[in-house]
């Protein structure tokens, strides 16, 4: 099953003003450098007790990632968000559970989709 | 990429903005989100500066005083409320729209970004293609707003020039509101723009508020426009200032008036402006006397009163003789300075003078004022409004006279001017302004010819006839005070018993100079000048005295007659003189008998008939003199408190000779019988007379044919002497 939700993509290529360097491939660059990046964030602050940390990241994936499709992931940042602004540690580990795969997931799958764009 | 790495400022593009386009400062954490935003707002006119926390949202905001800022919520480094905070703090920041981008979910932060001053929210995910259209929807409000309060600032600085402001009255609920000038003028709180009609009328001159005030009601209720002037106390301490008020009705379906809407307008300088013109046109600016305007004004004003009141006035015309060389040898300014010392001394006559004119000049407005005018180089108009004889308007000539003849030290030199004048009388020497003013100023060259007193009036009659009289009332004056006066006692017999009952006192003046000075000449001139009042009063203490004398030394008990002017009543206090004549002579009040003529009940009989019963409270008799021949109304006869009437001698003159005067005569003695009242007859001189009068059955008989009027030693004889043959006793 995708990650990706093809229209959220459309909407971006739809932002694409020409002569100007591509812009899906710019924000999806964005999000697979820095992506990595925040959920290391999000697990070493869980361990240790640092939620705002945990959500202030959260908040910035979830944005993110709702740009470059990734709904399922964007909703689970959001589910993370509001469980620790409500200081509920053990929801914030269960969502935690996994996060590193799914996101490597959602990576693997925009990059496929960037070269396919290259390619095409 | 960087936020900021893209902004720069261009150039104007030679549009009357400063800036070519509209600037729009975005602001977000999230890269991908500025960069999204970016290619949009471009598009559509916009130049984009970028920041990705709060504090560097707020530095660009400084540097490049976007337009619009739009603004993430959650951000690290000072979130979007803080920012938003330390912006509206900034000059620039006040009014600038700012579009929070918030979170669906979070219900808390949209709330919070209104509280601090947002202008709008949008929810993320953003839709980019839709920002550029609520950006330029945003900016479009913003415009508005800002000539709407560009607009109404003008309009307060419109009003502030003006002095105008207006202001609405809810009648309802009562309240008011008012522009800002409206609060300057009134000195109100500039913030707090309406209060109750009330809060204005409190600062309306103590004087006129309860006028406004009902006026305004008034207008309320017929729901008509009105328009007030007024003085309020100003902003500042001590500073009135004169305002209009202008107000309309707002009228409902109904016809009730439910608002006044209105203006009110600081009009201090115009109406100050206005007083200097009219003053300028109608003041002399050497001496700030009336002009020859004003004058005219002030002249057919006393034409319209006098007519009216059927009143006399005086126009003196001033010459100052000398002026001329004054001007010449020591220069116009010494002559202005002459000039304004004259009118100084002639205001100071005039004013002397007002309590001068007598019981005609009433202080109200119906009464015309007098004016001292300068109408040319040295010549002045004194104009005396209301004035009861020519005497007066020649005492005022005199005191001008007086007043200017006395040095003057002008630029440290003594000098010396006399004053001409010539009189014209209203309506004697003419009728229009114009005549007047040609005759005083015929009256003033004869008077210079003359060379005498100073002063001329226009009419030699009236010269003649006002200097006489004013010296005989000086005179008279005198001769009250040097006991030049003297009294007769005219005997009055009963007729019955043919016994000398009583006398009438008669006044006498015995001038040193003119000799006998008849009382039809002198008792009028002293009814006029108020003479009278000490006249009166001597007559009553010498002749009371008198008769107790005669009393004491045992000649016999004597009734006495005093004749009393009504003006002895009106404006004397003759009630408490005849008291003090009472006591003082110690003589039975019963033996006075006080002589009034019907003039005195002519005008206001129920003051004549509360005045009569204070007499009688005296215990003194009353008769009516001349009876019958004034207005006599038989109806209030009965109604008067009165003892004796005595019938006037012109019906006894022809008596003998004439039926008719002997049925009017033998009507009177009925009718005052039937009444209880006694009947004297006086100016009995024949036998004829004395007969029929007998016959009619008259009570009392006074007259040449028993004696003329005696001195008290003549009288003492007279009564010795037993002159009895003459009266037919016991033979009715």
């Amino acid at each position: 099953m995708s990650e990706i939700d093809q229209s959220a993509l459309d909407n971006v290529r739809a932002l694409q003003r020409p002569g100007s360097p591509d812009l899906l491939s710019r924000i999806i660059g964005i999000f697979v450098a820095q992506t990595p990046e925040g959920v290391h964030a999000i697990i070493t602050a869980l361990a240790a007790n640092d939620l705002d940390t945990v959500r202030n990241t959260a908040h910035s994936i979830k944005s993110s990632a709702a740009y470059v499709g990734a709904a399922r992931l964007s909703s689970r940042m959001a589910d993370l968000e509001r469980a620790a602004r409500e200081e509920h540690v053990d929801i914030c580990r269960e969502i935690v559970e996994g996060l590193e795969a799914h996101s490597q997931s959602v990576i693997d799958e925009l990059q496929s989709l960037s070269s396919q764009d290259k390619a095409a | 990429m960087r936020a900021g790495s893209l902004s720069s400022i261009d150039a104007t593009t030679g549009e009357s903005r400063p800036r070519g386009k509209p600037v729009v400062l975005l602001v977000d954490d999230d890269i991908a989100s500025l960069m999204m935003a970016e290619g949009p707002l471009e598009d559509a006119g916009f130049q984009v500066v970028q920041a990705v926390d709060g504090v560097e949202a707020v530095d660009q905001f400084n540097r490049h005083h976007p337009d619009l800022v739009i603004m993430d919520a959650v951000m690290p480094n000072m979130d979007g409320f803080e920012a938003i905070r330390e912006i509206r703090k900034t000059n620039f920041g006040h009014h600038v729209p700012i579009l929070m981008t918030t979170g669906l979910d979070d219900l808390e932060s949209i709330t919070r970004a209104y509280d601090e001053g947002a202008t709008d929210f949008l929810t993320k995910p953003i839709n980019f293609f839709i920002l550029p259209y609520r950006v330029q929807y945003m900016l479009r409000s913003k415009e508005t707003a800002d000539e709407l309060r560009s607009s109404q600032a003008r309009l307060d600085n419109a009003q502030r020039i003006a002095r105008l402001g207006h202001w609405e009255w809810d009648i309802g609920s009562d309240t008011a509101n008012w522009s800002l000038e409206v609060a300057r003028m009134f000195g109100f709180d500039k913030r707090l723009l309406y209060g109750s009609m009330e809060s204005l009328f409190s600062k309306v001159d103590a004087n006129k508020r309860q006028e406004i005030r009902m006026d305004t009601e008034q207008a309320v209720e017929a729901g008509k426009p009105i328009t007030l002037e007024f003085n309020i106390q100003g902003e500042l301490e001590n500073d009135l200032r004169s305002v209009r008020l202008e107000a309309e009705p707002k009228i409902d379906s109904e016809g009730n008036c439910t608002h006044m809407l209105g203006t009110i307008q600081d009009i201090t300088e115009s109406a100050h402006a206005q007083k200097q013109i009219h003053d300028l046109a109608y003041y002399d600016l050497v001496t700030g006397l009336p002009n020859r305007a004003q004058l005219r004004e002030n002249l057919a004003q006393a034409l319209r009163l006098s007519e009216r009141q059927d009143n006399q006035f005086a126009l003196l015309f001033l010459d100052l003789d000398h002026f001329k060389q004054v001007n010449d040898t020591l220069g116009h300014d010494a002559g202005d300075d002459l000039l304004v010392q004259v009118s100084q001394r002639l205001s100071g006559v005039l004013r002397d003078s007002d309590t001068l004119s007598g019981p005609n000049n009433h202080d109200d407005d119906s009464a015309s004022k007098n004016t001292v005018a300068r109408i040319g180089g040295d010549e002045f108009v004194v104009l005396l409004g209301s004035i009861n004889r020519a005497e007066d308007a020649a005492r005022v000539a005199e005191r001008i006279a007086e007043s200017t003849s006395a040095p003057y030290t002008i630029s440290d030199v003594e000098v010396a001017v006399t004053t001409t004048i010539g009189i014209s009388v209203y309506p004697t020497d003419g009728r229009d302004s114009e005549t007047l003013m040609k005759h005083a100023d015929v009256a003033m060259y004869h008077a210079k010819e003359n060379g005498r007193n100073g002063y001329q009036f226009y009419s030699t009659d009236i010269h003649e006839h006002a200097l006489s009289r004013f010296s005989m009332e000086r005179e008279l004056k005198l001769a009250i005070e040097d006991n030049q006066l003297s009294l007769l006692y005219q005997p009055k017999l009963d007729m019955v018993t043919g016994e000398t009952i009583g006398v009438e006192a008669l006044a006498r003046w015995n001038h040193p100079e003119r000799g006998p000075i008849s009382p039809t000449d002198f008792i009028p001139l002293a009814e006029e000048t108020g003479l009278i009042m000490p006249l009166g009063k001597w007559v009553l203490e010498e002749s009371t005295r008198q008769v107790q004398k005669w009393k004491d030394q045992g000649l016999g008990t004597f009734s006495v007659a005093i004749n009393c002017s009504p003006v002895q009543f009106t404006r004397g206090n003759m009630i408490a003189d005849i008291d003090e004549a009472l006591k003082a002579s110690q003589i039975d009040p019963n033996l006075l008998e006080i002589e009034l003529t019907e003039n005195l009940f002519l005008h206001n009989i129920e003051n004549g008939i509360q005045l009569l019963n204070s007499l009688k409270g005296l215990g003194v008799q009353i008769a009516i003199d001349d009876f019958a021949t004034g207005v006599s109304s038989l109806s209030y006869l009965k109604r008067l408190p009165v003892d004796k009437l005595k019938i006037d001698r012109a019906f006894v003159e022809e008596l003998h000779v004439d039926k008719g005067d002997e049925a009017i005569v033998s009507a009177i003695v009925t009718l005052g019988h039937r009444l209880g009242l006694k009947i004297v007859a006086e100016g009995v001189e024949l036998e004829e007379q004395y007969d029929i009068l007998r016959k009619l059955k008259c009570n009392e008989i006074q007259g040449y044919y028993f004696s003329y009027p005696l001195s008290s030693d003549d009288f003492e004889q007279w009564v010795h002497d037993q002159h009895r043959p003459l009266v037919k006793t016991g033979t009715a």
